[in-house]
């Protein structure tokens, strides 16, 4: 039971961090709620799917299928992020002065929301997928079914608290710091995204490391520790990072970075 | 402006663009079998490329992974995944079954001459 609770716990803290800030950064907005429940409504339907197929997926394209249909997916989440962040450049100012007189959900345009939400249901398709592998393999083993599911239960519902305590942190924030703070969150959790799915393309021999191991700071957050996966979400944290990871972070924060600049003028 | 950049260089991006082909990459294989790495201490050589395999043999999903190495391929049961790797430095490097994090092996780089002789 404690080690389907971990397992679970570590990938359902993954995606329930997402959801936290895109929620967060989509504060005042009318019918986020809504899209969110959609969001990882048709994430857990994916990650069905995906468990499903992952047999065939992998031995596409010579065995490297699996490391290129993450990539494909990190990649669509990046662009997701970078799409809000471009609208926010320009609505960010209305959305903050209409928070700020009226309060609640004022503002109607609700299509940016869906590009979050939809990098929402990514993060939930990707983790939920290794959960249902996961927790499939144990069953199939013959572990005991109930305390699997319970298991399981216990670690999801500890990554959602961890989700929701981060979204709580979130709307404290005043707002005319909001919108700063929830913009960059964003663009850092694109430009870990766009880091994780440079390594997949290395992976799958496409792109070269250009140098393995740039740094090691596993001695002092190792990728193992609960901060660890936390950081790796949040921020994109890996201990050791190759040249092809740090090229696609830093590339990732310049490019939304400079587009939201442009969208702005 | 005039792009500056030297034969050198030059060669450096063609380089990096060329696509290596697989087919000639030397291959290993690790096998997964009663949730336990076979080999659990898999040698290759250092400083070259190469093309791992690793199989599935038991009934149950695995994923190899390895933090130090950035891999990550979930393997369904009886089934294979293909993880490109190197060229590594001589070292050693852990790597593990995420979905039975117990599970651990080692892959030793060493330099060729020494990793011919086992």
């Amino acid at each position: 039971m404690i080690a389907s609770a971990i397992i679970v716990f570590r990938e359902a803290l993954e995606a329930a961090l997402v959801i936290g800030i895109v929620l967060g950064a989509t504060r005042g907005i009318k019918g986020r709620k809504t899209a969110v429940a959609w969001g990882v409504g048709s994430g857990v339907l994916g990650a069905l799917i995906v468990a499903a197929l992952m047999g065939r997926i992998a031995q596409a394209v010579s065995g490297t299928g699996q490391a290129l249909f993450e990539a494909a997916v990190l990649f669509t989440a990046v662009a997701m992020l970078g799409w809000h962040c471009v609208w926010m450049s320009r609505h960010g100012k209305k959305l903050a002065q209409d928070l700020k007189n009226l309060g609640g959900d004022v503002t109607k345009g609700l299509k940016p929301v869906n590009a979050l939400y939809a990098a929402a249901a990514l993060a939930v398709m990707r983790e939920g997928s290794e959960i249902v592998l996961f927790l499939y393999g144990l069953a199939a083993s013959g572990a005991g079914v109930k305390s699997l599911l319970l298991g399981g239960l216990i670690g999801l519902l500890a990554g959602a608290a961890a989700g929701a305590v981060l979204y709580m942190g979130l709307v404290r924030i005043p707002v005319r710091l909001f919108f700063r703070v929830t913009g960059w969150m964003i663009i850092l959790l694109a430009a870990g995204m766009a880091s994780q799915a440079a390594a997949f393309l290395n992976q799958a021999d496409w792109l070269p490391a250009i140098k393995d191991s740039l740094w090691d700071t596993s001695w002092l957050i190792s990728a193992e520790s609960v901060l660890g996966t936390l950081l790796k979400t949040l921020v994109g944290y890996t201990p050791n990072p190759s040249g092809l990871q740090a090229l696609f972070y830093a590339g990732t924060i310049a490019l939304i970075s400079s587009l939201t600049k442009l969208a702005q003028e | 402006m005039k792009l500056s950049l030297n034969k050198g260089s030059w060669a450096a991006v063609l380089l990096l663009a060329s696509p290596l082909s697989a087919a000639d990459l030397p291959v290993f294989r690790i096998a997964i079998k009663d949730h336990k790495f076979s080999p659990r201490t898999l040698t290759v050589p250092s400083g070259q490329k190469f093309k791992l395999i690793v199989s599935n043999e038991d009934a149950e999903p695995a994923e190899f992974e390895s933090f130090v190495l950035h891999r990550e391929q979930v393997i369904v049961g009886k089934s294979q995944g293909t993880v490109f790797l190197g060229p590594l430095k001589t070292g050693s490097y852990e790597f593990f079954d995420d979905f039975h994090s117990t599970v651990r092996g080692t892959i030793e780089a060493a330099a060729p001459a020494s990793a011919e002789k086992k």
